[in-house]
């Protein structure tokens, strides 16, 4: 096992679309510091004077008008509304031209685009590792010379969940280790590192997940284009499914089954949305609710667990039993 | 015939490769297609063992079975005397094919797709140029595998069967797109290889190729055996035995022959193709120009014809309407004036068909 395993690893070594995915991930990490340093820089002098003065001017026409203005207070009041939602006097933080971000908000913003890019790239990679050896046929040559399917399976899934894994790991790092870096650059305190490495470290069941699904999606339609088109398939079959929810909102309940929300659960620890519906009352005015909803982690590493054993032995099943030409 | 090495007599030896009752179907939308029926096959170890049969008769299908690829329905394979395909990771190591066209990852070079089945299969690495020159491939080596011509990429696969040292290859239409240079360097290749102790499965529907190279061949038709033995044996066949004669009414002279149990085939410039279509041995000429004589058809030419494969094979596949399949030699048209297909003009000749035990 172990020969195969480093055989597979030299393919994945060997293949320029590896080296290209990791190019592109490492190019949108790099794209996303840009975005860090820009929002946790300090504003300039020349922003604060900005500032300043579009400040003092907003509230010197204020002045000018407060009687009207506290009468605007006072009527919005009347109607139910409380003071802060009325209040409409100048803020200064209102005419800064941007805020400044923490660390911690940049780090997450870092770690999830990092999270993100890097498990698509791995979905494809791994939907082209496999089918581009079906559709050359060179599986079915591999096979001559290996002839246990069994072997042949574990080897190839290993080899992309280290690759993968090892590589999400250190273009994860390398987004924190910039971001807390330019960070200190634009001179701002560099706090909570542990719960970015957190969200990384659940990142890195991203890259499983991504792995396993592009892998086994390819085993069993045997073809790359055929794997990532089930995944824009299923992309399109989502955005009509929240056209339909929309109409529908008893259909909001599958909300909980859908992968993206579940991904989003486990890289953030649970997610929270929020199910919108509109019903008309007897007095025939439309009331309209929202009831808050959670994905746990637990729920979402268990709904992981079962579509990934589905998918593994599906595809296994089919790798063992199937007819190679 | 041209056989570098003399026919070695098969019966007392062992088997490289042995089927029995071997079946395969396939199911598609339009319905069940049975590959490969009831298949009996046996390979001697040592030698060049032709296994030919038209398009579509049932080779490859036989092959991927040998080598796992394909489930067979029923039946049994043996290589090595090792049931297979469940003992086939212990005896994988004795065996090296290549099952139709060469099949490496295109964007990997010829070098490092070797690479990858030298890791794979725990040869050291250094081999790999060693193969790489036996095939004459070290100048293009680092070159992508799609850039390879079909030569190259055949010298590239035998390499890859190399890196074990077998002593089983398995060859699937190994000439296929090759130019006359390729066929040549790789029926060298196969006779090389056979002339080491090698045993060598060439599969083929190229006659005139196997008759060079192979010592035994069997031939198949619709996924059955039809014959299998040396090669001088299936020639010496009474199907093998070919006259051709030369009569100035050939309809008159086929109707004398037929019922007399010859074979006959109409050629151009009246002549004939005469052969036993039972399976009598002991060809006689005179015969021939006996009974013609008594009907008042004098011969005015009488050739013996160099039996080959391609004629026996003709012989034994015409029954088997292989021709249906629009694919296979027998769906050639037939001359003008010749006989219906699947009639009595060419006879089968089934003596050919032994056992090697």
């Amino acid at each position: 096992m172990i020969r195969l395993l480093r055989a597979e690893l030299l393919r994945l070594r060997s293949r320029k679309l590896t080296w290209i995915a990791l190019a592109a991930v490492l190019l949108v990490v790099g794209l996303t510091q840009i975005a860090v340093y820009t929002s946790v820089r300090p504003l300039t002098a020349t922003e604060q004077a900005q500032a300043q003065g579009q400040f003092q001017q907003a509230q010197r026409e204020y002045e000018q008008n407060k009687d009207r203005n506290e009468q605007d207070v006072q009527d919005c009041m009347a109607q139910g509304h409380p003071r802060e939602d009325c209040y409409y006097a100048p803020k200064l933080e209102e005419f800064a031209q941007r805020t400044v971000s923490t660390f911690e908000e940049m780090a997450t913003l870092s770690v999830t685009v990092t999270a993100f890019v890097s498990a698509l790239g791995l979905l494809l990679l791994s939907a082209s590792m496999v089918g581009a050896e079906f559709s050359s046929g060179a599986m079915s040559n591999w096979l001559t010379f290996i002839p246990t399917r069994t072997r042949v399976y574990v080897s190839k899934l290993l080899s992309l969940l280290l690759g993968g894994v090892a590589a999400t790991a250190v273009v994860t790092a390398l987004a924190i280790g910039l971001t807390a870096l330019l960070t200190r650059i634009a001179g701002a305190d560099v706090t909570s590192v542990g719960a970015a490495a957190a969200t990384g470290g659940r990142g890195l069941l991203l890259a499983v997940i991504a792995v396993v699904v592009g892998f086994t999606l390819a085993m069993l339609t045997r073809h790359t284009i055929a794997a990532a088109g089930a995944v824009l398939g299923y992309l399109f079959l989502s955005f009509v499914l929240q056209i339909v929810m929309g109409a529908l909102p008893s259909l909001q309940a599958i909300k909980k089954l859908q992968p993206e929300l579940n991904a989003l659960a486990v890289l953030d620890h649970g997610y929270r949305y929020v199910d919108y519906v509109n019903t008309m009352g007897p007095d025939g005015q439309y009331n309209y609710t929202e009831t808050p909803h959670v994905i746990t982690f637990g729920e979402s590493s268990l709904y992981w667990a079962v579509v990934l054993l589905v998918l593994l032995a599906a595809s296994y099943l089919a790798f063992r039993r199937r007819d190679l030409s | 015939m041209t056989v570098a090495t003399p026919p070695r007599r098969a019966r007392s030896r062992e088997l490289a490769i042995e089927t029995s009752a071997l079946r395969k179907t396939y199911r598609s939308r339009k319905g069940r297609h049975v590959a490969v029926e009831g298949l009996d096959l046996q390979v001697p170890r040592g030698g060049v063992h032709g296994f030919l049969g038209p398009n579509g008769s049932g080779k490859t299908t036989t092959i991927r079975m040998l080598l796992g690829l394909i489930t067979a329905d029923s039946g049994q394979m043996s290589v090595f005397d090792r049931p297979v395909p469940a003992s086939l990771p212990e005896v994988v190591g004795s065996i090296g094919a290549i099952v139709e066209a060469p099949k490496f990852s295109p964007t990997l070079s010829g070098r490092r797709n070797l690479e990858l089945l030298a890791t794979g299969i725990g040869t050291p690495r250094s081999r790999v140029s060693e193969v790489l020159g036996e095939v004459g491939l070290l100048g293009r080596d680092r070159d992508a595998f799609r850039k390879y011509s079909l030569g190259m990429k055949q010298r590239l696969a035998i390499a890859g069967t190399l890196l074990k040292d077998p002593d089983l290859l398995i060859f699937d239409e190994p000439t296929n797109g090759l130019d006359p240079a390729g066929i040549h360097e790789i029926r060298a290749t196969m006779r090389g290889l056979a002339e080491r102790g090698k045993t060598v499965l060439v599969s083929s529907h190229i006659l005139s190729e196997v008759q060079q190279v192979a010592d035994t061949v069997s031939i198949i038709g619709r996924g059955r055996l039809l014959a299998q033995g040396d090669v001088e044996e299936i020639l010496a066949a009474p199907g093998g035995q070919v006259v051709r004669v030369g009569v100035a009414d050939p309809g008159r002279a086929a109707a004398v022959l037929t019922p007399a149990g010859f074979a006959v085939r109409p050629l151009p410039e009246n002549r004939l193709e005469v052969r036993r279509s039972d399976e009598q041995p002991g060809f006689d000429p005179a015969q021939v120009t006996w009974l013609l004589a008594q009907q008042g058809l004098f011969v005015f030419e009488l050739t013996p014809v160099k039996a080959d494969l391609e004629s026996v094979f003709l012989d034994l596949t015409a029954d088997e309407h292989l021709g249906a399949t629009g694919h296979g030699p027998a769906a050639a048209p037939p001359p003008p004036g010749a006989p219906p297909p699947g009639g009595s003009a060419v006879g089968p000749s089934r003596a050919a068909k032994e056992n090697w035990r």
